[in-house]
This record gives C-alpha cells, sequence and structure tokens, in this order.
C-alpha cells in the first residue's frame, strides 16, 4: 500500500461530504499539491459518470422471461379451454348454493348475517330456510334440481362458517383446490411481502391468518381467491373468492372452501 | 373477449392498465414485454445476481398484476412498475443485511476472481468488467444505495427511506461502493499496487455530474 496517498474511500467520502472539518481540511490540503491523489479523485467521480452512462435496459434472459409468462399466467388464470369448461362446470353445479347464500344475506339482512357468521344458533335454520324460499332471480342453467340443491346447499351455507374449522363440510372441488395450493405454494417460496395486504380485510373479519390471494376466474369473471388458514389446524387453509381485495365475507362469491395440505 | 396480438401494441401504457383492470388477460403481459428489459436491469443490478433478481422481478410483477387497481394515474405506468420492483429488490436486501457476517471481505484480487472467473487477478493488464459483474462484488447494502443513487436516479432521501437508514449511511455506503467499483471499472488502475499514469486517461469520461449528495465545502 503507497503510503502519503490518501486512500481511495477517504477520498470517495470526501466527496460525499462525509468527512469531519479536520479531516476534509488535510485532504484538500493534499489534493492542492498531489497529482496521482486528484486522479484517484477524477477517476472515483467517472464510476459515477460510467454507472449513470449504463443502458438503461439490459435484455432479460430467456428461462427468465418463459418463468414469468409463466407465473402471470397462473396469476391471470388464462382460459385454456378445457380448464375454462372444467371451472364452469364446477360453477354451475354450485350456482344454487352461491344464489342462495347471497340471498340468504340479501333478504334476511342482520339474522341472515348472525347466521353465517355463527353467532345465531337456531337462527341458522331459519336462515336457511328464508334462502330456499328466496328464489333466486337469474338462475344460471343449473337444471330441475335447482331448488332442492338450493335448499339443501343454502343450509350447507349458512352452516359452514359455524362449522367451518371441524372439517366436515365444504371440501373445495379439486380446480378450486388446486388454485388454492398454487396461492399457498407461492406464498411459502416468496418471501413474506408485508405490503401485501390484498384479502386482509376479510382475514381480519373472519379473525384468520391471511395466506395469501390470486386472481381467479373460477367464478367465471375477475375475482381474488383469498386463502386463510384454519386457526385449530395449520395445515387446513380456506379458500374464499371475493369481488376484490378489499372485500369481506358479505361479498363473498365462495366461501369457506376447505383444503387440507399435504 | 379476445384481443388481436397486433391491436394491443397499439395501445399506450395507460390504455394497458385499464384493460387489464377490466379484464383484459392479455393486457398486463403486454405491459411486460415492453418494460421487462428496463425492470430486468434494475433488478439484476440491485441485487447481483440473477436468481434473486428473477425471484424479485417475479414477486414485484405478480404484486403489479394484483395490485392494478391501487394505479391511480398520478404516475406513469412505467414508473409505477418501477417503483414495485425496486420495493421488491429492497425486500430482499434489507433481508440480506440482517443476516449476519458479509461474505465479501473488502479484499480487491478476491473481487476480481469473482467478477471475472478465470482472470488472473495477477495480470497487471487492465481489465474492464462489466458494470454488472463489477457490482455483483460489492456487499448487498452497498450495491443497492450505489444502484439507486448513481444509476436510477432516486434521491439520496428517497434511497434512505427506502432502506431505513439514515442519508449519511447511503452516502457512506455509496462512497465505499465507489472507492471498491474504481479499480474493477476505470483502466489502467488496481487499489493500491500501481499508481495512477502520469497522465491520467482522458478517455475517462469527465463527471459532469458532481457525485450526488455531496456538497463541496
Amino acid at each position: 500500500m503507497t503510503t502519503g496517498h490518501l486512500e481511495a474511500s477517504q477520498l470517495a467520502e470526501h466527496a460525499e461530504g462525509l468527512l469531519g472539518v479536520d479531516e476534509a481540511a488535510y485532504v484538500e490540503a493534499h489534493l492542492q499539491q498531489c497529482e496521482i491523489c486528484r486522479a484517484t479523485a477524477a477517476d472515483l467521480a467517472s464510476v459515477s459518470a460510467m454507472l449513470a452512462a449504463a443502458p438503461r435496459t439490459l435484455p432479460t434472459p430467456a428461462h427468465v422471461v418463459d418463468r414469468l409468462d409463466r407465473a402471470l399466467a397462473v396469476a391471470a388464470a388464462p382460459e385454456p379451454e378445457p380448464a375454462r369448461v372444467v371451472q364452469l362446470s364446477w360453477f354451475r353445479r354450485k350456482a344454487p348454493q352461491l344464489l342462495a347464500a347471497a340471498a340468504t344475506v340479501g333478504i334476511l339482512g342482520f339474522a341472515g348475517w348472525v347466521a353465517t357468521t355463527g353467532a345465531g344458533g337456531d337462527d341458522s335454520e331459519d336462515a336457511a330456510e328464508g334462502a330456499a324460499i328466496a328464489e333466486p332471480e337469474e338462475q344460471y342453467d343449473a337444471g330441475a334440481e335447482a331448488g332442492a340443491d338450493s335448499e339443501r346447499a343454502a343450509e350447507e351455507s349458512a352452516a359452514a362458517p359455524l362449522h367451518a374449522e371441524d372439517g366436515e363440510l365444504s371440501a373445495a372441488p379439486p380446480e378450486l383446490a388446486d388454485e388454492i395450493r398454487i396461492v399457498v405454494a407461492q406464498e411459502q417460496d416468496g418471501d413474506d411481502d408485508a405490503a401485501d395486504t390484498c384479502g386482509l380485510p376479510l382475514a381480519e373479519e373472519r379473525g384468520l391468518e391471511l395466506v395469501g390471494a390470486a386472481a381467479t376466474d373460477v367464478t367465471g369473471e375477475p375475482a381474488v381467491l383469498v386463502v386463510l388458514r384454519s386457526s385449530a389446524d395449520p395445515a387446513v387453509v380456506y379458500g374464499w373468492v371475493v369481488p376484490e381485495c378489499d372485500a369481506t365475507g358479505d361479498e363473498a362469491l365462495v366461501t369457506d372452501q376447505r383444503v387440507e395440505l399435504d | 373477449m379476445t384481443t388481436d396480438p397486433r391491436e394491443i401494441r397499439t395501445v399506450d401504457d395507460d390504455g394497458l392498465m385499464r384493460r387489464h383492470v377490466g379484464g383484459d388477460p392479455d393486457a398486463f403481459g403486454e405491459l411486460v414485454r415492453r418494460h421487462r428489459d428496463r425492470l430486468w436491469a434494475v433488478a439484476l443490478r440491485t441485487l447481483g445476481n440473477p436468481d434473486d433478481a428473477a425471484d424479485a422481478l417475479q414477486e414485484a410483477l405478480i404484486n403489479a398484476f394484483r395490485r392494478a387497481t391501487s394505479y391511480r394515474g398520478d404516475a406513469a405506468v412505467t414508473t409505477w412498475l418501477h417503483r414495485i420492483v425496486v420495493n421488491a429488490c429492497i425486500d430482499r436486501v434489507r433481508k440480506a443485511a440482517a443476516r449476519p457476517a458479509n461474505p465479501l471481505p473488502d479484499d480487491t484480487g478476491r473481487m476480481l476472481r469473482l467478477a471475472a472467473p478465470g482472470a488472473d487477478p495477477s495480470d497487471a493488464v487492465a481489465t474492464r468488467l462489466d458494470i454488472e459483474a463489477a457490482l455483483a462484488t460489492l456487499p448487498p447494502d452497498q450495491r443497492a444505495a450505489l444502484v439507486l443513487v448513481d444509476m436510477e436516479g432516486v434521491p439520496v432521501a428517497e434511497v434512505a427511506e427506502l432502506l431505513g437508514c439514515a442519508v449519511g449511511t447511503v452516502k457512506s455506503r455509496c462512497a465505499r461502493a465507489r472507492a471498491k467499483l474504481m479499480p474493477l471499472l476505470v483502466p489502467n488502475r488496481r487499489a493500491g499496487n500501481r499508481a495512477a499514469p502520469p497522465d491520467v486517461p482522458s478517455t475517462s469520461p469527465k463527471s459532469e455530474l458532481a457525485p450526488p449528495g455531496g456538497d463541496p465545502q
């Protein structure tokens, strides 16, 4: 190490105004009389200039492009034909239940809400009946057994949150279960993202841990799949489909779809 | 609704964001295609290795995809995306910094070997490394500070906020990082083992930028 010359780091700190008064004065005085150190200072400045002049873009490697495309395809839940058919058929099966659940909340208002949130004891039966009476107007082509379905489904949906933790109800259909598992896997892969608050209002309302959220079109239109973790069993999660990240349970399109993680 | 792939390329960024929020499945992909290389450059330079950069970029883009409704149009879409990518990178840098033990000692020989595998560090011929390889030799916190300040033009105060440290800390990290990069990037210079040639390389670009934040006393 050459003695008698200033260290590059010292010159760099001097350029940033980081040195104390005495040291700065010493460096200034040295620079006045030392050509080599002046050259070092100029080279240091040229480092910043080179960095500033570097191209703004770099070609993204092909494997990274592929990876991003795949990840975004999952996030977008795009519609390859067969998958869409499966998803729609799942939604048709579930449609009466969903509509009945909506009717329960919509018509019975607070009573329905109490029933579905589990505070209501006997009310839940009333709620289910109310839902069965209130035939949804815009029927999907759910078929002749829609009425019976919706009655059964309404009971189920009114009762589901009551028993959500005991695991008997609402096992998610495979297509939705897959989406739920993808969300779980992504959250495990990635680091916790404190800023990711999508689904938080729902999680707070349900009093459950938010695992993650993803875009989904499982209901046939863009929506958000929110995954919550069971408080009783960390290996159990529940998928909810809500219209947007900030939605709470009363806006849910699909509730409490249970998935056991391996 | 399907979109003509040629038609979508004529839509501007704001239009693509509106389409994406409106449910067009192709709009966000087109945004990514347009700005990917710019975002990749930020991630690679800030994080110093392609694996971390790919992770951060993916995380950021998925995040942006989901949070598109939070885009208010008060900044350009590119700026919005850029910010999300920078945040994803900074998250990683801060986690890395929280881990003990800086793996890179301040050792120019080792830096050179790492930056240019196969190059013999005893070779006195000036080796000008490419900027990304040189950046990769820096400790994560220094690299992030320097990339944001010198390459991305982010104000020092903002970088301090992003990194969760004092302004002086950012300046100090940048200063140390520049000192380490100098022998790697500036021709005919090796830290300590030889003096600058008598005539300062006139090819070295004269800095028009004063080092950011450095108020000459």
